[in-house]
Parts: C-alpha cells; structure tokens; sequence
C-alpha cells in the first residue's frame, strides 16, 4: 500500500555527551515534495539525516520512512533510497564508473546502462575514466549526487548538496533538484544552512536550531512571516535612532544599518521629514531586500551564517 | 554476500595492496636458499623450518593487521562507509566480506609461501620429491591460524580511522612472539604465535605439529570466537 | 626552535602517542620479568657469571625492535596529524622556515622515542635490582651503550621513516616500509659479519661493536636527515 508520508519520525532524539543534538524531533514529509531542512551551522541536521539513513541508532524515539521503522527493515527501505551525506562519499583509487559500479553491485536490479545515464545526468560523462582522486571538490559533488541517483530511488536524501561547487554549478544542482519530483516522481529532503539556497528549490520548509524542530510548514507560510521593514540609509545613524526614538517611532539599528517597520505612506514621509529637518543627509529609502533570511535569523537566534 | 563480495573486489583490485603480497614470501625464500643445510636433518624438513619461521614468526601477524586496516583504510579516507552502509546491505554481511577480503589476500601470500620454497630447494639443490601434503597442511593450518588475529585487528582497524592506530595493537601484540613463541609452557596459548607454531613441522618429520592438535584448534578457534563476536557486535552497532 | 617544539608538542595532547611512548618499554620491561619470573632459578644458574650482561642483551633484544616499530609508528602519527586534517598548507604558510618545520617535527620524534629509551633504561635497572642484582657490580657504560647506543645507530632509520611519513601522505606506505625494515633487521641480526654494513644490523651490533654501529648511525642518519629536508623544502605542498 503506498502511503503519502514518506519521511516520519517521532520524538526523535539522540544525546551525545549528555547534550541532546537532536531533540524530540517530529519531521513529516510528504510525497512528491522537495523539503527543505535549515538550520545554523550544528544545529543538528546531520545527525538527523544519519538516523534517518540507519547509520546512527536514536537514543530515542523512531524513524519511520514509506511507513515502516527504519530499525527493523532498514535493508528493504534503504533499497528505495539515494543519499548524500556531509560530504561526497568516494575511493580515489578508481574512476567514476568504477567507484558506481561498487554502489550499483549492491543496488539489486539496477542494470549497468544507469551508470552512463546517471553520469550524464550530473555532466560527468566526460571524466569518467579519470580516477577520482583527481576530481575537483565540484565534481566529487556532482558524483555523490550520481550516486545517489543511481539505484532511481524513491526519495532523496541530500546534505548540503551544493557545497563547493561554483555558482553555475549551484544553478546546474538547483535545476536538477527542482525537475525531479516532476520527472522521476520522487520526494526530496534537502539539508542546508542557507535559506537562499532551499528558498529557491523547496516547496515545504522545516527550521531546527541547538536540535529542535521550530518551524515546520509550506515556504509559502514562512514568507508570510517576514515582516517588512524600510532601510534608511544616511549619515549619521545613531543620532538618527535616537531622535526618531525621542520622536515616538519605532526604529533599530542592525548591522549597522537603520531599519523602521513597514508602514503607511504618510508615517514614512513623516520620519524622513523630520531627519531631513534635523540635518541629517538621507540618501536611500527602502524596502529591505530578503526578509525571509532575517525571519530565519530571528528564529534560529541569529546564529544562522547567511 | 555474493554482491558485496564483487564490489569489495573492485576495490581491492585497484588498490595498492598487491605489492605486499610479495615481500615476506621473497624474503623468506631468499633465507631459506641461502641457509646451510644441516645433513643429518630431511633437507625438505629443514627448509620448511628455515622459510616458514622467516614467514609466519612476525611477517604473517603483521601483515595480517596490515591487511585488516588496508581494507577498512579506503572506506575511512573519503567517507565510504557512510556511503556503504547507507546501502541496502546488512552490516554483518560487509563486516564478513572485510574478513574474507583479508583472509583471501593471507591465502595468496600463503601459495606464494609455498612456491619460495619449492624455489629455495630448488636452488639448494634438494633432490628428494617435495612433500606436498605435509607442506600443504602446514600452510593451511598457518592460514587458519591467521583467522583470530584478523578478526581482532579488523575490529579495531573499523574502529580507528588512523592507519597507525591498528598497527600499534597489532605491532603489540606481535613482537612478544619473538619470545613467547619459543616457550613451550606459553606459545601454545599466545594467539600471535599459532601461525608460527602451525607452520613449523615437528622435528619427527613433516606433517606433525609442534603443538598437540587440539591445543592448536582449541586456542585458535577460541580465540576467533571472541573476537569476531566481539568486532561484530562493535560494528553492527557503531555510529557511522 | 623552542617555539617549534613547543607547538609540536601541543598538537600531540591527549594524542595516543604518549601511551604508545609508555607502553613500548613497560611491555619490554614486563616481558623479560615475566621470562625471568617464570624461569628464575634456571636462568638465575645460567647468567650467574655476568646477570647484568644477560639482562642487558635480553632487554634490548626486545628493546631494539619495540624502538624501531616506535619509531616507524610514531612518525607516521605525528605526520598525519597534518595529513589528516590537511593541515601542512596551514603549517606550511607561517612564517617559520620549512627548514625549521622539518627540524620539529624530527625533534618532536626523537625526543619521544629519547623518552621510551630512558623509560627502558630505567626499567632495566629496576628489574636487575628486583632479580636481585647488586647495584655496584652495574655496567653503567655497556648499559648507555645498550640503551642510547642502540637509539644512536637507530637513526637512519629513523631519519627515513619521518622523511617518508612527511613525504607520502598515504600513511600504509611509510608504515608498511618500516614494518618490512623491522622484520629484515631481526633477520639479519645474527647474520655474518659480512653484513655489517646494513644499517639495519647497527642497532643490534651496538653492544658488540659500539664505536663503528654510534658513529655509523650518526652520519647515515644525517644523510637522511638533509635529503628529507631538502625534499621537504622543495616539495609542493597543498
């Protein structure tokens, strides 16, 4: 019976020297789309994504992928899945076709004519016979990825997938990762620490921050959550934030930058009268440009590297 | 096991493990051709004493922790085993085709053994027929003898991403051969010094142990229990 | 220089390299209380014209092989604690001579294995006195020479275990060399004086021929010891 949740877990927890790096984590991931799973630099997303894969048991709580516990048939679920885990798994000694070869081996029904396809797929059919080890950091990514792909799986697990590769590398990934669900009918979980980069590919966002699972829900509803602000920009900021303090309007000052929230036309004309009156020299008033990476930052407790 | 066995092949294959398989047995072979041969001894008994002490008393412990971490060194460097065992394959089933890889390249080093000697009597100009069943026989028992300490220098090669840190344990537990192996109280009980002791003929002619046979089996299959319950379980479990 | 040193040795905190610097003498030390407990009056009848002479050779006959093994391991650690994380580019690019660099990582070496010899050193003399040898009738010189004498001639092949281990970022290369080095030394130990000239005999030939095994130790060892730093100082690193 096919059930519509793929990924499941429950309570999910796994403590490491008394520190729970993942905690009472509950993911639900659905058919057919592309989940983004953000979170600052140690947040606990790889250790997530290891339990997932069997690779690391739970301290506690349970990981249930097309509906079964991954404890008790990892062997049958792991054939429905392609994994990258952290960084590109590969032996330098051989080539391309060979280090697929050693995953297609233990891929059962996989036929040999998926590693050329899957070597197309990541543009790696030029270089397959060099031996890895020579590979660039890029094109050890794009192998992982080949890798991954190559047993056709079912869902999709990736960590960081566009690490070290350059950018028309990035949009290469991107644009593969984004046709997928469409063309092979497959779920996608992707890891990352930039919202940027999932905000662009992902349909349904979840945001863990010190092991715990903050926000879960469609992109389109984390959007709704960016409150607008208006960057001011001019000389002298401090004096600026106070006066406009002293003068009853809300203002902050953030990265050096002075931001006043959103609001009707006549009030933002009345704050920009009002420092140009007193002297100061406003160049810029504008819309900042991507809430979305600040309601993150503000969530993940401004530990998020943007 | 079949496929993880193909892929573990393709591997090794590749890998630079081959050149090792040569050095003991040429060394061995080497002493033993150029050994002054004692006359009131079987000159076949003698040689097999001479090349298979030269083998198995350091040379084949350590090249079986050699081995071990070879195997596990591929899989450590660029994280292979996340990858392999993120595969639809059990982990005992990759645990034992680690062993087998290990146990498989010993064979070989064992043969090879074999054909240094043959060589080396050869060219000390022996001319009674050489006895294979007794020489056979000793390299087989000298190869099962291998079987504990590779299951505990497979444990701890999985265990230690470092190259050096298995072969510390194994360098250990190796060298005290150089005097355990010679006391007839300890050596039977010493799991580094079974190969040796299963490789030498008795001094009643070839085709005997040194060491009573169940003593021998008793000791090597004891210890291979424990350990490869133990390596197994470690790594059936461990986080990757 | 002390700086070098000094930073050598913070990289190797809580580094199993101390254990295996521990570890290597005790079990020498262990093993021969454990041959001579277990064998006491036999052995005690036996070396009665000469116990600290017999002590010493059977000590260093285990000491030599523990020492080279030490030092094929231990270089090989202390190279990787840059190959591992990559970090010679980092190491390479302060502002220290590579001349230097080679230097630390050679001192920190020698002076562990220094270590482990006089750890074996004391350890010899605990053991005599336990056996119940007089104190007086101790050979300090043939003792030195047993012990650091047997570190002196070891030096080439120490120089050229770090050099490799330094050199070849695949540790199971260097490791694996010296391993062989080990096993061809204790072959040729009691070999004919013909091959004396194999630095691998010079640790063992020590007590029988000090002056020649010192000596000859010393200036292999440098050889070895510029070529892997004119090696080092020329090599691309990344």
């Amino acid at each position: 019976m096919m059930t519509d949740i793929v990924i499941e877990t429950k309570g999910l927890t796994k403590t490491i020297g008394g520190r729970n790096v993942v905690d009472k984590l509950d993911l639900k991931i659905k058919r057919g789309e592309i989940y983004g799973f953000l979170g600052p630099n140690g947040a606990g997303k790889t250790t997530t994504i290891r339990m997932l894969l069997g690779l690391t048991k739970p301290s506690s709580g349970e990981v249930r992928l097309f509906g079964k516990s991954i404890g008790k048939e990892r062997v049958a679920l792991l054939r429905k899945v392609g994994s990258l885990v952290e960084y590109p798994s590969y032996y330098g000694h051989l080539n391309a076709i060979e280090n697929l070869e050693t995953i297609r081996l233990l891929l059962p029904g996989v036929k040999k004519s998926r590693i050329d396809e899957v070597l197309s797929i990541v543009r790696l059919t030029k270089d397959a016979k060099r031996m890895v080890k020579g590979y660039s950091l890029g094109m050890k990514q794009r192998l992982g990825i080949a890798a991954a792909l190559l047993g056709e799986p079912e869902l999709l697990i990736l960590d960081e997938p566009t690490n070290g590769l350059d950018p028309s590398g990035i949009i290469e990934i991107r644009e593969l990762i984004r046709s997928m669900p469409a063309r092979y009918g497959l779920t996608v979980l992707l890891s990352s620490h930039l919202l940027s980069e999932v905000g662009q590919m992902a349909t349904e966002v979840g945001i863990v921050t010190k092991g715990k699972l903050i926000f879960q829900d469609q992109l389109e509803v984390l959007k709704g959550r960016s409150k607008q602000q208006i960057h001011i920009g001019l000389d002298d900021r401090q004096r600026a934030l106070s006066l406009l303090h002293a003068n009853g309007f809300k203002a902050e000052l953030s990265g050096g930058s002075l931001y006043v929230p959103q609001g009707d036309d006549k009030r933002i004309a009345a704050i920009v009268r009002m420092l140009v009156q007193q002297g100061l020299e406003v160049s810029r008033v504008e819309e900042q440009g991507d809430s979305l990476e600040s309601v993150f930052l503000h969530m993940t407790g401004g530990e998020g590297e943007l | 096991m079949v496929p993880i066995i193909r892929s573990e092949w393709l591997k090794l294959r590749r890998s630079k493990v081959w050149l090792l398989l040569f050095f003991s047995p040429l060394l061995a072979g080497l002493i033993g051709a150029t050994a002054s041969m004692t006359p009131d001894v079987d000159p076949w008994v003698f040689l097999q004493a001479t090349v298979f002490y030269t083998h198995a008393l350091l040379f084949l412990p350590l090249l079986t922790g050699v081995f071990s971490a070879f195997v596990c060194r591929y899989e450590h460097i660029h994280g292979g085993w996340k990858q392999l065992l993120a595969m639809p394959v059990h982990r005992s089933g990759v645990y034992l085709v680690k062993l087998l890889a290990v146990m498989g390249l010993l064979a070989v080093v064992q043969l090879l053994t074999v054909v240094s000697l043959l060589a080396a009597g050869m060219i000390e100009g022996v001319e009674t027929p050489f006895p294979w069943g007794a020489v056979l026989l000793h390299v087989a028992a000298g190869w099962a003898a291998c079987l504990p300490l590779a299951a505990l220098q497979l444990a701890v090669s999985t265990a230690w991403a470092s190259f050096a840190a298995p072969l510390s344990v194994n360098v250990i537990f190796t060298l005290p051969n150089m005097l355990v192996a010679n006391s007839n109280d300890y050596g039977p009980f010493y799991p580094w010094a079974q190969p040796v002791l299963a490789m030498l003929p008795d001094r009643l002619g070839a085709g005997t142990f040194l060491v009573p046979t169940d003593t021998l089996l008793a000791v090597v299959l004891g210890s291979f229990a424990v350990f490869l319950a133990g390596g197994l379980l470690y790594f059936t479990r461990r986080t990757i | 220089m002390g700086n070098i040193l000094a930073s050598e040795f913070l990289k190797l905190r809580r580094k199993m390299v101390w254990f295996l610097v521990v570890i290597g003498p005790t079990g020498v030390i262990a093993l021969q209380a454990l041959n001579y407990g277990l064998r006491f009056d036999f052995l005690m009848k036996q070396y009665a014209s000469d116990p600290w002479g017999y002590l010493m050779i059977n000590v260093s006959n285990l000491l030599v092989p523990a020492l080279l093994m030490g030092m094929t391991i231990i270089s090989s650690m202390i190279a990787s604690l840059e190959h591992q994380t990559n970090a010679w580019k980092q190491t390479v690019a302060l502002p220290v001579g590579r001349t230097r660099l080679y230097l630390g990582k050679f001192g920190v070496t020698a002076l562990l294995l220094l270590g482990s010899t006089t750890l074996a050193m004391v350890g010899t003399i605990l053991l005599g006195l336990l056996l119940g040898h007089e104190l007086e009738a101790l050979p300090w010189k043939s003792l030195l020479i047993a012990m650091y004498g047997s570190f002196l001639s070891a030096l080439p092949y120490l120089a050229v275990q770090v050099w490799l281990s330094v050199a070849i970022s695949n540790q199971a290369v260097p490791l694996t060399i010296g391993i062989a080095g080990l096993v061809v030394s204790i072959f040729v130990l009691n070999g004919p004086s013909s091959l004396d000239w194999l630095p691998w005999k010079w640790p063992f030939l020590v007590r029988a021929e000090p002056m020649y095994s010192m000596v000859a130790g010393l200036l292999t060892g440098a050889v070895f010891y510029l070529l892997g730093t004119i090696h080092f100082v020329r090599k691309d690193v990344g």
